[in-house]
Parts: structure tokens; C-alpha cells; sequence
């Protein structure tokens, strides 16, 4: 069988020509940027963009330009700038085409430097490749390129080529940092590559182990929040002193912070406005609202849209009153993370056909958060046992807890519906 | 047991059972085995070496110090380069469609194990259905969830109703099968033919065609019909309910279509989705093996074009093996089925 997945990481590692692609795309925004407005100046703006990209443009920049020429990057005016980069970018296009053609060639001789021909502004030709003669040049900018070989990895699509010579990126992946996810977010992964390990991303390791985040979770947290890297370490320490003013100990911090890597990247104001909602919308208690923040810090990171939208489908749809609503959000504050079409769902078949009270649902609101199939088919089978019997006040009762226990089936069938597994699995196949 | 032995096993592979539950398409059972697969895969023990590079220290020249080293190469790491198995990675084929509205055995080739899949679709091996119906109401797609067409009374259906509507229409079938093959059903050839076993349709592309059909329970409103069919699909055995219901001076609908035999396939082989994992996958694939054997495979006497081709790419031991009619509902293998199923049934109920 073929792996699609080898091939594909074979690509990731050997990737130029879709890179010089993207290195095309990059130069037309940069002068685009220029032709619309003219600040910030594009030295300037070349600097925002990958430092590869950077040193790419930069070198053929040098090459561009020759030694008696006045137009260094540094001083001109914005119409040269402007001239400058729209040939830039044709010129890339050029050496595009040249490193797809000679993409399959051995790369092993590559000379960095034998790559880029240039045109001058004022019609003046010039070559600028050491050690190659043979390259000609004919009147009308015509290049014959045949001789040319493509650049090692000028830009690539993804961090793998530049992981073992960087050594931010190599002191990541021994955090643990889980470079593949990132690099899906391309905002992020440019700016990672831009940055230094000691002075960029160092205080903010110290930053999280001041706050007790463990060690061995650091690559799991960076991973999920990856743009703390790109907040101002004063404002994440303000957002730290906002919730110790709130009374959230330090061990309450340390378990938000890894349950929820986002909670850092929202303003103090947005936090205190999600926190005042909890508050008002179920009438919590200081000490509440900081054992829900605790137990699922999701909450605060959650849209606020989302979470008024299922309190309202709670309570206005399933009829849960505002004190049950209480209940079920300091009993599992995990409910209110759930998609509204499931929690209908999995509310009509417990209320409506399995025939359970609200007062009861709302004392064992897991069930709310398990997946209908599960509780169909438990119920189902309890059914055929003649033991589907959820009140409390009669004999022989089955709690609605223990239909949702997250056990395996056959601790289940055993403590539960007290037979054997295989009675149940062949019930499962007449489903 | 190191992943890459294990993914070599999965990759010569061979044909597995699920029984897919109702609600969700074959497709995405595809999909959520391949799922569970690649991510069984990583979670396993890798044992491949660590990749090493070749590093050149230009500052230790002229010193003690060594020069050329190796290094582990962070590049080849699986947190730059993502997890070592992915979804694409396996093929997975399905032998037939199940719609979203039926639950039931459904075979499944894996690796090397998908050309097998075509033959067991030429080989056109029985299927049987439990299909359940209540009488009394009408929809416009025949199934609960459809638009409420009519609403009748039922009391006056009894189970000889039932019974004798479905034996009319199977009769009607039995003829036809004949007159496919252009013979006359009341002619000597036509008995040589019926002799030889079972009359099979030429392509998966004909008319469905229905062997047997009993009504295994009646619980007014609701019954049960057993199916023995080739070439069907659910929307056909969903009206097979509807019109049961309109002979019978009622309406009816289908609340259930259950496949409860794919050719050898059972019940018993099948997989459920709680069990679509790596090991149990693999111990499966051990299993459906003898039931996958050529002789099991060759086309039956009176398949109507596949009889014309050629046997001798069969192996030469296989060919002077009597052929096993896979889809022949004799008797013995319809009672060794039933009973279990009634038995399940009966707990159910």
C-alpha cells in the first residue's frame, strides 16, 4: 500500500518550489502595501515578514544593485522604493520559474550566491554571478537562465527545513512544543521563526513557571496558546495580580492556567466582564464564581454569545428554572460548553421518552453531557431487563447516574444491568 | 508488537465485519475505522531508530575536540513533522451500500484485502433483512421521519394477511427470476435449472430480486418480515412495508431495516463500533479468513453471465471442490440463523 503520509513528510522537508510561490505572493502584498500607502517605509515592512523571506529579498537586493549604484534600499524616495520592489517581485517570478525547473536537479553543488540576475533600473544590464560566465544577456531583458540553480529553502511552507538550524525552533521541540500544529496558523509560525530563544521566549517560560504551570506541560501549553508568546509580559502579570485580587489562590491560578492556556490572552476587563455575567446571570456567591472559574476556566474563554445562547436554550427550551440552572452549573460547568443541537437532543429522549423529572435531571445533569447513543442504548437494553426504573421513591432503582458512568461495558453490565457483556453486545447488534 | 509490524499486517490486510449501527452511512464508518486506526497506530510502541544528522563543527578544527558528529535530527521528530500514521494511509473498501435509515453486517476490505471485495460483490451473495413495519400511518418517504401522508385503521390485519400477501409477492419473484432467464416456469429445463440451485441475476445493476420473504412476528400494529434478497437497496425494502401495508387494506410504515446476514457473513462476525479498534480489527480479519476461501468465492451454477467466465484462474485444487452455495438458503442454515435472532428478539421484547 502506498502512505500518503511519507510522501508527504519526504515534501515537507524538500519543499522550494511552492515556497518561492508563496515568496511571490508575499513580495506583490509588500507592493501593494507601498503603492497604497507609503508608511511604514518597506525596510520596515520587509522586517514584519519571515527573517528567511527577509534574507532572501535581501539578498537579491544586494545582487540587484550594483556596487556604483546610489540605489541602496536604505536611501530613496518612495517612487524608486516603489520601482524597486515591483521588480522585485518580477524578478522573483523569474527565479520562481527557474527553481521549478531545476527543482529535480541535484541541489548538492548549490552556490547561495549564483542564483538571482537582475535588470538595472536605468537599462543597464548587469550580471552578477560569481564563477558563471556563461550567462547571457540579450537586449531586451531577455535572461537566459538555463545555468541558474535555485536557492536552499528560501521560504518554505511549513518549519521542518529550518528546525535544526534554529535554535528556537530546536529548543522548542525539546519542550515538547508541538511544532506541526503550529505552523497551521501562518501568522504564528512567522513570527516564531523571527524570534530568539533567550531574549523573546525565555521570560515568558519563566513567567509560567512563576506561576506554577509544571514543567512537563509547558509544550502542551504553548502548543494550545502559541500568541502568548507575542503578549507584553506586563499585561499578563497585570492579568495574574487582577485574579489574585479576586482571591483566586495561587493553586486556583496554576489549575486555570492549564486547563485553560487561552485564559491569559483576554483583557482584564474582558475577564471581569465574563466573570460579573457568571455572577448575575445564576446568582453566585464570590466563593462560587471562583469554584466554577476553577473547575472549567472554559467558561471565561468561551464566547459570551455562545454561553447566554445555551442558558437561554436551557432554561426557555427545556424548562429548567433558574435555581436547577444553578445547580446543574456548580454541579458540571462543563454542560454549558455543550453544542445546543446535542444538549436538545439528549434532553427530549431523557425527559420525553424515558419519562424523567427536571428536578431529577438537573441532580444528575451528566447525562446531559453524554452522548445520546450511549444512553439510548443502555436504556434500551435496561428496558428489555424489565429494570428501566429511574424513580427514586419505588423499588429496585437504577439512579440516572449510573446509566451514564463513563465505565467500560462490561463493569458496567456487571454493577449495573448484572449480566454478562456478551448478552449485551448481542443486544446491541438487534439495534 | 512494534507499529510498523503492525501497520505491515494491516497493510496485507484482508476482509473484516462491522455491524453498522443506524443513523450514520457507511462512508463514515470508513472513515471513523481509518480514523481509529492511524490513531491506534501512534499511540503504539515505535521502535524505528531515531533519525540521526551529520553535524560539522568548523570551530573544534585544529583542536581535540571532534569535528564531525552526529546529532538526532529534531527535524524528523514527530512534533515537527506531525504523527507518523495518518487517516490517508490505509484503504478501506465497502462491499455494497447500507443506507443511513438501515443498521446491520457489513463487510469491509482492508489493504490487499480490497480486491477482495469486488469478487465477494460478483460472487452476489444473498443478503437478509429483518425489516420491521407498523401499520396505521402513511409517509411520503415510508419512514417514521417522513411527512404524514394518511392515517387508517388496522385492526381488521391479521397475521394470515400478512402471511399470504407476502407469499403472493414472492411467488411473483420465483416466477420472474425464470422468465429473466427466458425460460418457460412450467417447462422441464425450468426444473433442471431450479435442481442445479439458485437463480442469480448477471450484474448488480438489475432489478432486486427477493428469494424468500416470511413474516417472522406480528404484534399489532407492529411486525416483522424477514427477507431473503439479491440487488436490493433500503429504499426498496422500505416499500416493500408500504405495500404490504396498502394489500393489506392499511397503510404501513418502516421503522427498522436490520441486515442480519451478508453471503457467510453473520451477526456473529460482526464488529461493533465500540470494537473498531487496531486488535480487534486484526482478530477479525483472522477470523472472516475461511470464510473468503476461492471455493467460497467461485460464481454459483446458474449465475446467468458469470457461469461464461473463466475458471481456470482458480486454483487448480479449489476447482474440484464442490462449490458451496453461498446464498443458498437451505434449511439447515436458516435455522441455525433464526433461532438466535428470535432469541434476541425475545429479550429484547
Amino acid at each position: 500500500m502506498f502512505r500518503y503520509s511519507e510522501l508527504y513528510r519526504k515534501r515537507k522537508r524538500h519543499d522550494s518550489s511552492m515556497a518561492s510561490q508563496r515568496l511571490i505572493r508575499t513580495s506583490s502584498r509588500i507592493l501593494l502595501y507601498c503603492q497604497s500607502k507609503t508608511k511604514p517605509p518597506c525596510n520596515q515592512l520587509l522586517d514584519q515578514y519571515t527573517s528567511s523571506s527577509y534574507r532572501y529579498l535581501h539578498q537579491s537586493s544586494k545582487l540587484l544593485c550594483n556596487d556604483n549604484s546610489k540605489l541602496s534600499p536604505s536611501s530613496r524616495s518612495n517612487e524608486q522604493e516603489i520601482d524597486y520592489f515591483r521588480k522585485l517581485v518580477r524578478d522573483s517570478k523569474d527565479t520562481s520559474n527557474n527553481i521549478m525547473l531545476q527543482d529535480k536537479q541535484d541541489q548538492t553543488d548549490d552556490n547561495p550566491e549564483e542564483h538571482t540576475v537582475m535588470s538595472h533600473s536605468e537599462n543597464q544590464l548587469t550580471t552578477h554571478l560569481q564563477g558563471s560566465d556563461d550567462i547571457i544577456v540579450d537586449d531586451e531583458n531577455q535572461i537566459d537562465i538555463s545555468s541558474l540553480r535555485p536557492a536552499p529553502k528560501p521560504i518554505s511552507l511549513n518549519l521542518a527545513p529550518y528546525v535544526n538550524n534554529s535554535e528556537t525552533l530546536s529548543s522548542l521541540v525539546k519542550l515538547g512544543v508541538d511544532l506541526s500544529k503550529l505552523e497551521k496558523a501562518p501568522d504564528v509560525a512567522d513570527k516564531l521563526v523571527q524570534k530568539d530563544f533567550e531574549r523573546d521566549i525565555k521570560p515568558y517560560i519563566m513567567f509560567l513557571n512563576d506561576n506554577d504551570v509544571p514543567a512537563k506541560k509547558l509544550g502542551v501549553f504553548i502548543t494550545k496558546n502559541p500568541r502568548i508568546l507575542n503578549q507584553d509580559l506586563e499585561h499578563l502579570q497585570t492579568r495574574i495580580n487582577y485574579l489574585e485580587s479576586k482571591k483566586f489562590t495561587k493553586a486556583d491560578i496554576a489549575t486555570i492556567l492549564q486547563k485553560a492556556p487561552l485564559f491569559l490572552n483576554f483583557t482584564t476587563y474582558v475577564v471581569d466582564r465574563k466573570l460579573g455575567h457568571l455572577q448575575k446571570e445564576f446568582k453566585l456567591t464570590g466563593a462560587q464564581v471562583r469554584q466554577v472559574t476553577t473547575h472549567c476556566p472554559k467558561l471565561v474563554t468561551w464566547p459570551l454569545d455562545q454561553l447566554k445562547h445555551t442558558t437561554l436554550q436551557l432554561s426557555d427550551f427545556c424548562g429548567f428554572t433558574g435555581s436547577e440552572l444553578k445547580e446543574m452549573l456548580l454541579l458540571h460547568p462543563k454542560l454549558y460548553l455543550t453544542a445546543e443541537s446535542h444538549l436538545l437532543e439528549r434532553f427530549d429522549y431523557v425527559h420525553n421518552t424515558m419519562n424523567i423529572s427536571h428536578e431529577l435531571i438537573s441532580k444528575y445533569c451528566r447525562v446531559l453531557r453524554t452522548r445520546l447513543k450511549i444512553i439510548k442504548s443502555r436504556h434500551l437494553f435496561l428496558k428489555s431487563l424489565n429494570k428501566d426504573q429511574y424513580d427514586p421513591t419505588k423499588p429496585n432503582y437504577i439512579s440516572l447516574q449510573a446509566i451514564v458512568l463513563p465505565y467500560l461495558d462490561n463493569l458496567w453490565c456487571r454493577d449495573i444491568a448484572d449480566v454478562p457483556v456478551q448478552e449485551y453486545n448481542d443486544f446491541l447488534k438487534t439495534l | 508488537m512494534s507499529a510498523r509490524r503492525v501497520y505491515n499486517a494491516l497493510n496485507k490486510g484482508g476482509v473484516f465485519c462491522i455491524f453498522k449501527p443506524k443513523g450514520i452511512s457507511v462512508q463514515h464508518c470508513v472513515r471513523k475505522i481509518k480514523f481509529n486506526l492511524a490513531q491506534g497506530l501512534n499511540h503504539m510502541y515505535n521502535d524505528e531508530p531515531l533519525k540521526e544528522r551529520v553535524q560539522i563543527d568548523e570551530d573544534n578544527i585544529g583542536t581535540d575536540l571532534p569535528v564531525v558528529t552526529t546529532v538526532p535530527d529534531l527535524a524528523a521528530s514527530s512534533l515537527v513533522l506531525g504523527p507518523m500514521y495518518q487517516p490517508e494511509d490505509f484503504r478501506v473498501h465497502y462491499c455494497g451500500e447500507l443506507g443511513s435509515f438501515a443498521s446491520g453486517v457489513t463487510v469491509l476490505g482492508i489493504g490487499e484485502g480490497c480486491k477482495l471485495v469486488k469478487k465477494i460483490l460478483d460472487a452476489r451473495y444473498i443478503h437478509v433483512y429483518h425489516v420491521k413495519g407498523t401499520l396505521g400511518r402513511a409517509t411520503d418517504n415510508f419512514a417514521p421521519d417522513g411527512h404524514l401522508v394518511e392515517k387508517t385503521t388496522w385492526n381488521h390485519v391479521k397475521r394470515p394477511t400478512i402471511d399470504r400477501i407476502l407469499a403472493a409477492s414472492q411467488a411473483l419473484h420465483q416466477r420472474q427470476m425464470f422468465l429473466n432467464m427466458r425460460v418457460d416456469p412450467q417447462s422441464q429445463e425450468a426444473y433442471d435449472i431450479a435442481a442445479k440451485g439458485l437463480i442469480r441475476p448477471e450484474d448488480g445493476y438489475t432489478a432486486p430480486i427477493i428469494y424468500n420473504m416470511k413474516c417472522i412476528e406480528f404484534q399489532p400494529p407492529d411486525f416483522t418480515v424477514e427477507v431473503h434478497c439479491v440487488n436490493e437497496h433500503s429504499k426498496y425494502l422500505r416499500q416493500i412495508t408500504h405495500n404490504v401495508g396498502l394489500e393489506a387494506k392499511s397503510t404501513a410504515i418502516c421503522t427498522q431495516i436490520r441486515r442480519i446476514r451478508y453471503g457467510h457473513f453473520t451477526l456473529s462476525h460482526a464488529l461493533l463500533d465500540k470494537h473498531w479498534t487496531v486488535e480487534h480489527i486484526l482478530s477479525n480479519i483472522k477470523h472472516c479468513k475461511s470464510l473468503t476461501k476461492r471455493s467460497l468465492l467461485k460464481p454459483g451454477p446458474n449465475m446467468i453471465q458469470l457461469e461464461h467466465r473463466d475458471t481456470s484462474a482458480l486454483e487448480p485444487g479449489d476447482r474440484d471442490t464442490p462449490s458451496l452455495d453461498p446464498g443458498c438458503f437451505d434449511a439447515e442454515k436458516r435455522l441455525e440463523n433464526v433461532p438466535q435472532d428470535q432469541e434476541i428478539i425475545k429479550n429484547k421484547r
